[in-house]
């Protein structure tokens, strides 16, 4: 799976959750979860179920709490499949 | 060493709606003995949310504390945050995490609850509030928190900390550029906001003077008033 098409069904995941939406339309590998989409940290855990379901893979907790961006997730997600 | 940390739930938003429900949702965030307790609950959707914000309270302080490379154990840097590894006591009266105890008040009114985990002698003063109609939570969060300390001339702070959690430090309040000796949580959740803090040194130093904090062994246990 390719960089862009792990990113597209990332951002997918996460806009249900963003309370910016307007910040999805300039999103970038490095845009802060927390910081510019402004998804609350309860919301981090339905975020890692939809992630974990989307790419069946597991999601280690230690992991989790290093994905801090959306260019985690995707590297994370990527590291996962390979 | 005092330290506070404290987080709101806004439990009729519909993104917590069905969270107890889900066995994965709670199997991540939950001990197993916690998943007990959540089992024999009455109200579970509540209970799932008071420890959830029990645990992210705890975080702020433990985090804290990491900045300071003050974790027992000689621990290092910032702690993961695995909620199951924050462990809620039964009594909704304290948090584990590791060999670190902090002291928790629970506080659950209508459609919130609100959490204060501390360490230290004192129990923190904090408060809910209603976000007013397209306020800005991070504002009036810190407005808040500010009339509560004495209003005239303080502000909050947080510097840019690349690597944490949300990428900034911890808040701290400055009198006209000097910093207080007073710990402080921020949070907010959908149509609240709230606040606690707490003293870091004898209430006689250089803490605002509307400081109320009290023993915490002045304190009755099970849920709280605020305060």
């Amino acid at each position: 799976m390719e960089q862009q098409q792990v990113m597209g069904k990332v951002v997918e995941i996460l806009r249900p959750f963003v309370k910016n939406p307007d910040a999805l339309n300039a999103v970038s590998m490095d845009t802060s979860i927390l910081r510019d989409l402004k998804v609350n940290s309860a919301r981090l855990v339905d975020i890692v179920l939809e992630i974990e379901d989307a790419f069946d893979i597991a999601v280690s907790d230690e992991k989790a709490d290093g994905v801090k961006t959306v260019g985690d997730a995707v590297s994370l997600i990527l590291q996962a499949k390979a | 060493m005092r330290l506070v940390g404290d987080d709101v739930v806004d439990l009729d938003d519909p993104a917590v709606a069905g969270s107890h429900l889900r066995e994965r949702f709670v199997a991540r965030v939950c001990s197993a003995a916690e998943r007990a307790q959540l089992a024999a609950a009455r109200d579970p959707k509540r209970l799932l949310w008071s420890l959830f914000a029990a645990k992210e309270a705890a975080f702020k302080v433990v985090s804290k504390l990491a900045l300071g490379a003050q974790l027992p154990g000689g621990g290092g840097g910032p702690p993961v945050f695995a909620h199951r590894r924050f462990e809620v006591a039964r009594s909704l009266r304290s948090v584990r995490y590791a060999p670190l105890e902090l002291a928790l008040r629970v506080t659950a009114r209508g459609s919130w609850v609100h959490a204060v985990a501390w360490l230290g002698d004192l129990e923190p003063s904090s408060a809910v509030a209603a976000l007013p109609e397209g306020g800005d939570p991070s504002r009036v969060a810190r407005a808040r928190l500010l009339e509560s300390l004495g209003g005239a001339g303080l502000e909050v702070v947080r510097a840019p900390r690349p690597g944490s959690w949300d990428g900034f430090a911890p808040p701290l309040v400055f009198r006209r550029g000097v910093p207080l000796a007073v710990d402080v949580s921020l949070s907010h959740d959908g149509r609240y906001v709230a606040f606690a803090h707490l003293p870091c040194r004898s209430a006689s130093g250089d803490a605002p003077g509307n400081h109320s904090p009290r023993r915490s062994s002045s304190r009755p246990g099970g849920l709280y008033e605020h305060h």
